[in-house]
């Protein structure tokens, strides 16, 4: 899939979108939008990281609006408040998206285990977790290995799984209880 | 009705519904004075009305009405205004209208036929008050106890003494004759002129003929000059009254104006000669003094203090009932206290308000007068008044529909200004303060701040 391909939701081309509100619960409920549209653009588009002075997000020619600079980083502060970004570096001038919360992330890894039946049984490399063929179609396909180590802590916390020390970092094998 | 006293035997007055007193201007009858703190009695060998059928048996006859009452004197009656106090009269909380929590007693001035001063603190009672006594053809004896002494000060001689002097006058004009008085003079002129010609045709010709007719040419101009001069006011009402027939005869014109809408050019026309008439109405404007007789204000006992309150009181009153039925058919629901100040000044003509007496005035809208009217401070400092049913607020959702409508492919302040029929400035605090009820959303571009219905709670 590639970017131009991203449909864009119906209040992208709301106005007022672009205004950051000044009524509390109106805003509350318009940077949740923001929200949910920079995730499902970085999860389909498989981006990783978003670089605030590139997004093309923040701007619609089409109803000729865009977000001030202050408003990118009222959503973007949002979005890394709620869980699902991370300020890469001090500057706030890229983020890592959290496409799915590691929680979440630590959920999914363990139903697709079940699913492919591999708990209890074979293991696998970390590798094959987020770009192996089995993997195909799951919400962690083609994942940041940070985020899916974050999510295996919390499945061996957990202890539903078990990691291996590879030879290299790839090759970290896990065995699902 | 709590007790079955003297004020409970006379006949309700009719009220606006702002809970003023309504004067019968077809018979063309101005207010003359108003006073508080005044005590109703009767005096005479049997109570004033039969016992109401209903009344428990614990209520007794009482002479007099103990409560504090708003006596006010018109040309033609005398009215006792009592107010209910809304605490200890729950069953009637729920009323809008104001006109439940104020109960009018009147006395028509007819009906008396002797008024006197009475009472005084003496060297054999230090502490009688003072009064008026009022003989009447139907009551016996009334009698009018005022009782502001006791706030301080002698104010409660200088009410009577007043009060006492319009009555007076009020009972000499007996200006409710007028019109009817006018209507005999008028047939029994034209039967003379009539009889006169006839009798004269009848028995005389020649010089004979012409000499009477002088003899009475000079009888009439004789009257005339009499008339003239005998100083009485009398013929300058009935004047007047000719004028005043004059006046409402153009605000049938007006009205017929409005009625029509047929072109601009009409419509000025009527603009301004409403605004003429404007200056002529309200006969009812009643300066400070005359409302309470308040000295300057610089110094100010409690009873002045109270005195003020209920001129204010009484002039918010009076605010209510011109502005409401105004903003009610233009269909703005509110005005700025500035506008208030002109348009109101400007339909009193004379009396006019201070701008300081207005603010205290329109202050009261806020505390329970509930007349329909309320005043209401936009975060940005603007004061306008407006009207209950229009305010916006969250349950209000006719407003809610119509600001959402309004704005459906974005609208300014300026844009909402024509169809809101605001001034811009209102129609901003207006679109910001549905805003903030959350029904709108805005849209700031630097060239301006445009609002649409708030999407993001409707729809997304």
């Amino acid at each position: 899939m590639t970017e131009g391909d991203f449909e864009y939701p119906e209040f992208y081309s709301f106005p007022p979108f672009f205004t950051i509100q000044p009524v509390e619960a109106t805003r509350q409920k318009q940077l949740a939008l923001w929200r949910e549209l920079i995730l499902k653009y970085h999860t389909q588009n498989k981006l990783k990281t978003l670089v605030v002075h590139e997004c093309p997000l923040w701007k619609n020619d089409s109803i000729g609006r865009k977000l001030d600079e202050t408003a990118v980083r009222t959503v973007c502060s949002d979005l890394v408040d709620s869980g699902h970004g991370e300020w890469l570096d001090e500057e706030e001038t890229a983020c890592r998206i959290l496409w799915r919360k590691p929680e979440e992330l630590a959920t999914d890894v363990y139903e697709w285990a079940s699913q492919t039946g591999n708990v209890g049984g074979g293991i696998c490399t970390l590798y094959e977790l987020h770009s192996g063929e089995d993997v195909n179609g799951a919400s962690f396909e083609g994942i940041d290995e940070e985020l899916l180590r974050r999510a295996l802590a919390i499945l061996e916390d957990e202890g539903k799984c078990t990691v291996f020390q590879g030879e290299t970092s790839s090759e970290d094998g896990i065995k699902f209880h | 009705m709590e007790d079955w006293s003297p004020f409970y035997c006379l006949p309700r007055a009719e009220l606006t519904p702002s809970g003023l007193l309504q004067l019968d201007t077809t018979d063309h009858e101005v207010l003359l004075l108003r006073r508080s703190g005044v005590e109703f009695r009767h005096e005479g060998p049997t109570p004033m009305a039969p016992r109401p059928r209903g009344l428990p048996p614990s209520e007794r006859w009482k002479n007099t009405t103990p409560f504090e009452m708003v006596l006010t004197i018109t040309t033609h009656r005398f009215v006792l205004l009592y107010k209910h106090d809304r605490d200890n009269d729950e069953s009637q909380g729920t009323g809008r209208n104001n006109n439940s929590d104020i109960d009018a007693r009147l006395v028509h001035l007819s009906n008396v036929r002797k008024v006197e001063a009475s009472g005084g603190p003496s060297l054999m009672s230090p502490n009688s008050s003072y009064k008026i006594v009022l003989t009447t053809k139907t009551y016996d004896t009334l009698v009018l106890v005022f009782r502001n002494s006791i706030m301080g000060g002698n104010s409660s001689r200088s009410d009577r003494d007043q009060s006492l002097r319009e009555l007076t006058k009020a009972l000499e004009r007996k200006r409710w004759e007028v019109a009817s008085r006018l209507e005999q003079k008028k047939a029994l002129e034209a039967s003379r002129f009539s009889s006169s010609t006839l009798g004269t045709s009848g028995h005389k010709v020649g010089l004979d003929r012409i000499l009477a007719k002088n003899k009475a040419r000079h009888q009439e101009n004789a009257k005339l000059a009499e008339e003239a001069l005998s100083g009485d006011s009398e013929h300058l009402l009935t004047e007047a009254a000719e004028l005043l027939k004059v006046i409402q005869k153009y605000t049938v014109l007006v009205q017929k104006f409005e009625g029509s809408n047929s072109n601009s050019d009409d419509e000025e026309a009527a603009i301004k000669l409403k605004g003429l008439l404007s200056d002529m109405g309200m006969t009812s404007a009643l300066s400070q003094s005359k409302m309470a007789g308040t000295g300057p204000k610089r110094y100010r006992s409690g009873a002045e203090e109270q005195r003020l309150n209920d001129y204010h009181e009484l002039t918010a009153r009076q605010v209510a009932d011109f502005l409401v039925p105004r903003l009610r058919k233009s269909g703005k629901g509110m005005m700025s206290l500035t506008d208030v100040y002109c348009l109101f000044n400007r339909a009193r003509g004379t009396n006019l308000l201070s701008p300081e007496d207005l603010r205290d005035s329109c202050a009261l809208l806020n505390e329970g007068l509930n007349v329909g009217l309320s005043q209401r401070t936009f975060p940005s400092g603007i004061v306008v008044l407006q009207l209950d049913e229009l305010a916006l607020s969250a349950t209000n959702y006719e407003a809610r529909r119509r600001f959402i409508d309004l704005c459906a492919d974005g609208k300014t302040a300026l844009e909402a200004s024509h169809s809101l029929q605001l001034s811009p400035l209102l129609a901003a605090e207006q679109l910001e303060e549905a805003e903030r009820l959350g029904w709108l959303c805005r849209d700031a571009t630097l060239s301006t701040v445009r609002f649409y219905p708030n999407k993001f709670v409707i729809t997304f």
